[in-house]
């Protein structure tokens, strides 16, 4: 008499020798394709029509001017300063107004753009509400700073 | 007597049942992520500690070193242009939304003559909204 034993057939595994393997490939091709997309910076917003210029004209003759050189150096209302002078200057001249006071920030050609965002960044900073950077052809027209 | 044991021997195995869930959770955690950057210029960005977010689908002017603009009214990717067609190109982009948020990517060596010619344009354009893209700064000044 023939006894069929039946043997247990060994259960088909996946063989997951490799799983660790295609992690890390996955994580290196993802590290290498993934772009931070840069998409944070500081917000400016270019005035509408002025409806009444000889209001504009009187906000900006009490302004405060910033004047960059393409020294590296900066003049606060005529006057040279540096950044901590300046930080107190503008902060005084803000707290005096309620933070209304218009500063008007003007560049020579030369300077470069990474120094007008030091200075809009400590603009920011101190809680300017009413920054202006008016462009050449506005210098022209206003013939005031 | 000695006894004789023999010490059972567990196979070392790592279940692979949950490959699957990871394989599928990481690719959906990418495809979530990922977003298609509609300007590939490279610049090397100022940095600044105060930062803002924009929103998608921005406007991008990117100002290269030397005064090369590439212009993106965030819908397409980029193109290299003239400063001359900024005005047109900036103005059909404000006709159609005037709160269109353009996003000035120039390079922290740029001569300010050719962020003013920008601003200059972008003040005729009629654009209202404007961020200076930025690297983050780690302490203020």
């Amino acid at each position: 008499m023939a006894l069929k034993i039946s043997r247990k057939k060994p259960a088909s595994e996946v063989s997951t020798a490799s799983t660790a393997d295609i992690a890390f490939l996955l994580i290196v091709f993802f590290m290498v394709t993934t772009v931070i997309a840069a998409t944070k910076g500081i917000e400016f917003k270019l005035p509408k029509e002025e409806k009444n210029p000889q209001q504009q004209q009187v906000k900006k003759l009490e302004a405060v001017h910033i004047k960059l050189f393409q020294s590296g150096g900066f003049t606060v209302d005529k006057n040279p300063m540096n950044i901590p002078s300046m930080k107190q200057y503008v902060q005084q001249k803000l707290e005096s107004s309620n933070y209304n006071k218009f500063i008007i920030i003007q560049c020579e050609d030369n300077v470069p753009y990474g120094n007008l965002i030091e200075i809009l960044d400590i603009l920011y900073g101190m809680k300017a509400k009413n920054i202006a950077i008016p462009t050449k052809r506005e210098i022209e027209e206003w013939g005031v700073l | 007597m000695i006894s004789v044991r023999r010490k059972q021997r567990v196979d070392p195995t790592i279940p692979s049942a949950s490959m699957g869930d990871i394989a599928f959770l990481l690719i959906i955690f990418f495809m979530v992520t990922t977003t298609f950057s509609v300007d590939k210029t490279n610049v090397s960005l100022p940095v600044s500690f105060n930062r803002v977010d924009v929103e998608r689908g921005a406007g991008v002017i990117a100002i290269e070193r030397d005064g090369n603009l590439h212009f993106t009214s965030g819908e397409e990717m980029s193109r290299e242009i003239l400063i001359n067609d900024l005005v047109a190109l900036a103005s059909q982009v404000i006709v159609a939304d005037p709160a269109h948020v353009f996003i000035i990517k120039a390079d922290t060596d740029t001569r300010y003559y050719y962020i003013n010619q920008v601003m200059e344009s972008l003040r005729d354009s009629r654009v209202v909204n404007i961020n200076l893209l930025t690297m983050q700064r780690k302490t203020p000044l």
